[in-house]
């Protein structure tokens, strides 16, 4: 698998998918207003992750802000991390951090993983 | 200038700190939040709170506001940030043509009426679908959105301008906690 | 209380105003209200040089109403406000602050001054003005106007008005700046 980085901005989390470490890392916030394009890449490589049987892999969430355009990318990513995860060749654990004021993030990651079928971990930080 | 007089006093009187009367585009939408978040900043307030507020602007901005720009001196929308004793309100208003004026006032009326729970169950019912949402989507999910995270206190309104124009203002409550 | 939208937008419609802000300036909002006007005018692909005018402009102003917004045992409802008018071929910067009644000759006068003359005539006022080093009740204003007026290119426009207070009025200053360079 090739690393996958792309630096923050002002709109959109750094994502940094790492082949070495097997950590797939978002951080920052998401509010694009197009979504598809800056997402299509991540999808992209998670496709290729599906054709390539990896051990295991963690994908790290660590998002102070997303908008709703954000949130449903953000659900086919982790759908794919199912799809991923339910094939049986690659393991998947997500691991989902957040501001532990931030009541409303903590209610969408709950969320989130009452909607996959993938080991999910809360954390508040 | 008498309207900077008048409009200092309007606002200062109704704690109006700012109103932004324009086509909220990309570029211009990124310069909204900044200010939004500087004012955030300046003002001790919880975390959850200033996401809420921001979030709220996020979605009506990109969401609720027309996009579409007819041209550069004709201003579409507006949208006002108004300083309550324990809290914010947000108050958007744009123009609209008839067939969005009739999708939005279903959208919010039907919105408006569901419970958390209810909510909750649209929501997931509009991201079970694998395709790109279309517009009517995006802004269910944004009204939804708006409506969780000032726990319902919105009000709305529609005004007729003309045979093909209303104009929709929507006010949202953020509460601290 | 509730908010005052439709006067507001009524008021801003007839001015084409894009932004009005009324409340406490500091140094985060006045970069905030800069970093604004920096995005619309970045969207509306002005040219590089004016940009930098009305940012010089912006910062003049906005520092200036910083400076001066706080009233002596005052109604706290007379606060300073900025204002952004957008039309076809410039922009007005506008901006409000109280001003106290015993400076209000002198800064009519400066004003006064600055818009009769002519470039040469500003420039060489600019010297004299940087020379002498005045330090006043208003601070560096003197010099503020002067170079406000060399950059836009154009007069500046004022007025004063009644506030129920005995010793201060309302100031308001506008400026513009021409989308266009000639």
């Amino acid at each position: 698998m090739e690393n996958l980085f792309i630096a923050k901005t002002d709109d959109t989390p750094e994502i940094d998918f790492n082949s070495e470490t097997k950590e797939m890392k978002m951080t920052g916030r998401s509010l694009p207003e197009d979504v598809t394009t800056f997402y299509q890449p991540v999808l992209d490589w998670l496709d290729e992750l599906e054709a390539t049987p990896s051990g295991e892999y963690k994908c790290i969430m660590n998002l102070e802000y997303f908008n709703t355009a954000s949130s449903k990318l953000i659900l086919d990513i982790l759908m794919r991390l199912e799809d991923i995860h339910l094939d049986g060749n690659t393991a998947i654990e997500i691991i989902w951090n957040y501001d532990e004021r931030d009541t409303d993030m903590e209610e969408a990651a709950e969320e989130y993983s009452e909607l996959v079928e993938v080991p999910f971990k809360i954390v508040g930080i | 200038m008498e309207y900077t007089y008048k409009l200092q006093n309007l606002m200062s009187k109704s704690n109006d700190l700012l109103a932004i009367r324009d086509n909220f585009e990309s570029l211009l939408s990124k310069s909204v939040f900044s200010i939004v978040e500087s004012q955030m900043n300046s003002n001790n307030l919880e975390v959850s709170v200033k996401n809420r507020i921001f979030s709220v602007v996020v979605e009506c901005v990109q969401n609720i506001c027309s996009n579409d720009v007819v041209d550069a001196t004709s201003k579409n929308s507006i949208l006002v940030l108004n300083k309550e004793e324990n809290g914010y309100k947000i108050v958007v208003g744009t123009k609209l043509n008839n067939e969005r004026k009739d999708r939005l006032s279903s959208l919010l009326n039907e919105i408006s009426s569901l419970s958390t729970e209810e909510l909750k169950l649209k929501k997931k019912e509009l991201f079970s679908s694998r395709e790109e949402l279309d517009a009517g989507q995006k802004e269910s999910l944004a009204l939804i959105d708006m409506f969780n995270r000032s726990a319902g206190h919105i009000k709305y309104y529609f005004e007729s301008e003309n045979s093909e124009n209303s104009f929709l203002i929507i006010e949202i409550q953020i509460t601290n906690n | 209380m509730e908010t005052a939208l439709k006067e507001i937008h009524s008021i801003m419609n007839d001015e084409h105003a894009v932004l009005v802000y009324s409340g406490e300036f500091n140094q985060d909002i006045v970069k905030s209200m800069l970093s604004y006007t920096e995005g619309k005018l970045d969207s509306s692909g002005i040219d590089n040089l004016v940009k930098k005018k009305i940012f010089n402009v912006m910062v003049e102003q906005l520092q200036n109403i910083t400076k001066h917004q706080y009233v002596d045992g005052e109604d706290s409802t007379i606060q300073p406000c900025f204002v952004l008018i957008e039309e076809d071929t410039y922009y007005n910067i506008v901006t409000g602050n109280p001003i106290k009644i015993d400076t209000i000759d002198m800064v009519s006068e400066r004003i006064d001054k600055v818009n009769s003359l002519d470039a040469p005539g500003l420039k060489a006022l600019y010297k004299e003005a940087r020379l002498n080093s005045r330090i006043s009740d208003v601070g560096g204003a003197g010099l503020g106007f002067i170079d406000v007026a060399r950059k836009t290119e154009n007069k500046l426009d004022y007025s004063f008005y009644d506030i129920n207070s005995d010793n201060y009025k309302y100031f308001t200053l506008k400026t513009q700046v021409n989308k266009i360079i000639e």
